[in-house]
């Protein structure tokens, strides 16, 4: 199961003066669903591309079911792809695009729509066939690209930011059709996306790239809750950053101050590399800071503050809380629950955290 | 003011029209004149010099010879504008602008020019002017007007599509044909009705590079010499304006009707 399907070695690749990919290595494992994340231009589809054929690397290896790569072309390879608007052949049925792949197999009549009657079940298109390519919304433009693709059983199915084009409501179905459609096929998946929301909630691993390169390859969790560094922590949900020092280690921990949280002991294992006096940022997610109601009181690790702003989303509502006795703000999320109330601005408050989901930069 | 300048526009525009349309608009009207000298008033309706036409041997020889011309001219230069117009939206390569400049150049030499040198080419280099040497000249100037209209084609169409057609294991043949083919087909089609126009009615470079065969506007202006004849060449007039308003609007149509094609195509990501 853990096999890789993909292995990429130092992969590079430049237009011109920009780099694109500059030396990204990593394995992606059979049947996983991967995401590629990262801001536009971090060279994520760059890299989707070089998988599918369509870009050359200057350098490095892409092998695929072990097969080396390099200079084989697109048409080729194991991988389908589904691009960004789709390409749908607008002179063509939904059956002729759907099909279009299996002609080159000679496969017989009978045999080439049985196999595109079934492709369309499985993406929720039955008896479309004979409709028109060019009358078909964008929702369902996108079952047509993916059941052209995945008719051809390929090793891996490429996406390229395949739900951007949609609006929020069909987006967060497509989000659970295609990751149900993956575990039903076992095809491997990996999608190229900007979306960090949906690379979250789809994928079984996310790489996350910036300027060229792999920074983090985890789970979504450890992603969210353990970011290698500064900039995937700010790149994936919001976060607080604390100026914050390192103290001496104990056998209970190491010590940490805070501004404005005050002295922590944090285990040893997550203040490493840092050492005893060295500056650091000490980030924590919003809502792993809790304000406290009154019912709630009496918890030793508590800092004071005031609300400096709110925004309310309905089931959430986000507080800045200036910290006491600093310049330091800090945004908290509280879920709305029927007996908290809405803390009008410049209200006191206390706030109380878990410093196990302290993370040290 | 602004009244009095709104008139002023208006008598301009109509000035204009009627200066542009009236000597057409009389070509038919003397073709269905029943008299030999053109002039107004008319004399009253006939068919005699459409009867005359179909009686005229010569004619009949120049309006082959056109239609030989033209078509050959029209396929020729649409497939080298295909040529042009793929490498122009597809490609990227040393001195491309230049290139591109060079083949346009014909759409504003003077067409006296390049009939004087053609001729003087053709016969320096020892060959005999015939329907050749015309179909030359002509697909040296509809090529410019067949690139414009198939880089606007081939520029409509997505990218995407060839790749999507690659990624589906077709090779860059097959893509051509099974999808870039079938899409620009409405870009060629116009391409060939535009340049089949343009070298049907084309006169200085036929005049200079016709042997013995001439085309049918070489055959019309050798007519002039004879008054008697006027009539009969302008009911001749009559039928190849009809014959290029067909082609022109079908042509039209067509153009239309291919980026009507990629704009659908282009569509991909609404609701």
């Amino acid at each position: 199961m853990s096999e890789p399907i993909i292995e990429l070695q130092e992969v590079f690749k430049t237009f011109g003066r920009i780099v694109a990919l500059n030396g990204v290595s990593a394995e992606i494992i059979q049947g996983e669903f991967f995401s590629l994340l990262g801001p536009s231009g971090c060279g994520k589809t760059t890299l989707l591309r070089a998988i599918a054929g369509f870009e050359d690397p200057d350098s490095g290896n892409i092998r695929i079911d072990g097969r080396d790569m390099t200079g084989v072309e697109a048409n080729r390879r194991p991988t389908n792809m589904v691009f960004q608007n789709y390409a749908i052949f607008p002179h063509m049925t939904v059956a002729g695009n759907v099909g279009f792949g299996l002609t080159r197999k000679k496969l017989g009549t009978t045999e080439t729509m049985r196999l595109i009657d079934e492709a369309l079940r499985m993406v929720s298109l039955e008896g479309f066939q004979e409709r028109d390519a060019r009358t078909l919304s964008g929702g369902q433009k996108q079952r047509v690209a993916l059941a052209r693709a995945l008719i051809l059983r390929p090793k891996v199915l490429l996406l390229d930011e395949p739900l951007s084009a949609l609006d929020r409501k069909l987006r967060e179905q497509m989000q659970s059709e295609l990751r149900n459609l993956q575990r039903a096929v076992g095809i491997t998946f990996v999608l190229v996306t900007h979306d960090q929301e949906e690379a979250l909630t789809m994928s079984d691993r996310v790489a996350i790239m910036f300027d060229g390169s792999i920074v983090q390859i985890s789970t979504p969790e450890e992603l969210y809750t353990a970011p290698a560094n500064l900039q995937v922590a700010e790149f994936i949900g919001s976060m607080n950053f604390l100026r914050a020092t390192v103290g001496r280690a104990t056998s209970q921990g190491t010590e940490v101050e805070v501004e404005g949280l005050g002295k922590l002991i944090m285990a040893s294992e997550s203040v490493k590399p840092h050492s005893a006096g060295d500056n650091v940022s000490a980030g924590i997610r919003p809502e792993m800071l809790t304000v406290l109601f009154d019912e709630e009181a009496g918890t030793a690790r508590v800092a004071e503050g005031q609300i400096a702003d709110r925004s309310y989303y309905g089931d959430m509502t986000y507080y800045a809380v200036r910290l006491e006795g600093t310049e330091q703000t800090v945004t908290v999320s509280m879920r709305n629950t029927a007996n908290r109330p809405i803390l009008p601005l410049g209200s006191r408050v206390r706030i109380n955290w878990n410093a196990d989901s302290i993370v040290l930069f | 003011m602004m009244r009095g300048g709104f008139r002023f526009l208006t008598a301009y525009v109509a000035a204009y029209l009627l200066f542009l349309y009236a000597p057409v608009l009389l070509l038919p009207i003397f073709a269905f004149n029943d008299s030999r000298v053109v002039a107004f008033p008319l004399q009253g309706f006939t068919l005699d010099w459409f009867r005359l036409l179909l009686e005229t041997e010569p004619l009949h020889a120049a309006t082959r010879n056109s239609l030989i011309v033209a078509s050959v001219a029209a396929f020729l230069s649409t497939a080298m504008g295909l040529c042009a117009a793929r490498a122009a939206t597809r490609h990227s390569f040393a001195g491309k602008k230049g290139i591109m400049g060079l083949i346009m150049v014909p759409l504003v030499l003077p067409e006296i020019i390049v009939g004087v040198s053609l001729l003087v080419v053709i016969l320096q280099a020892g060959f005999n002017l015939n329907l050749w040497s015309i179909i030359l000249g002509h697909v040296l100037i509809c090529t410019p007007f067949c690139t414009v209209i198939l880089s606007t084609a081939f520029s409509n169409l997505d990218r995407n599509l060839e790749e999507a057609a690659i990624d589906l294991g077709e090779t860059k043949l097959t893509t051509f044909r099974r999808v870039i083919l079938p899409l620009v087909m409405p870009g060629i089609m116009a391409s060939i009705l535009i340049a089949f126009t343009i070298s049907l009615d084309e006169f200085i470079i036929a005049f200079f590079l016709s042997g013995t065969e001439t085309t049918l506007p070489v055959y019309i202006w050798s007519q002039l010499r004879f008054p008697a004849r006027l009539p009969s060449v302008m009911a001749l007039g009559t039928v190849l304006l009809a014959i290029s308003l067909i082609l022109l609007v079908s042509a039209e149509y067509l153009r239309r009707r291919a980026s009507d094609r990629s704009a659908a195509a282009n569509a991909g990501g609404n609701f």
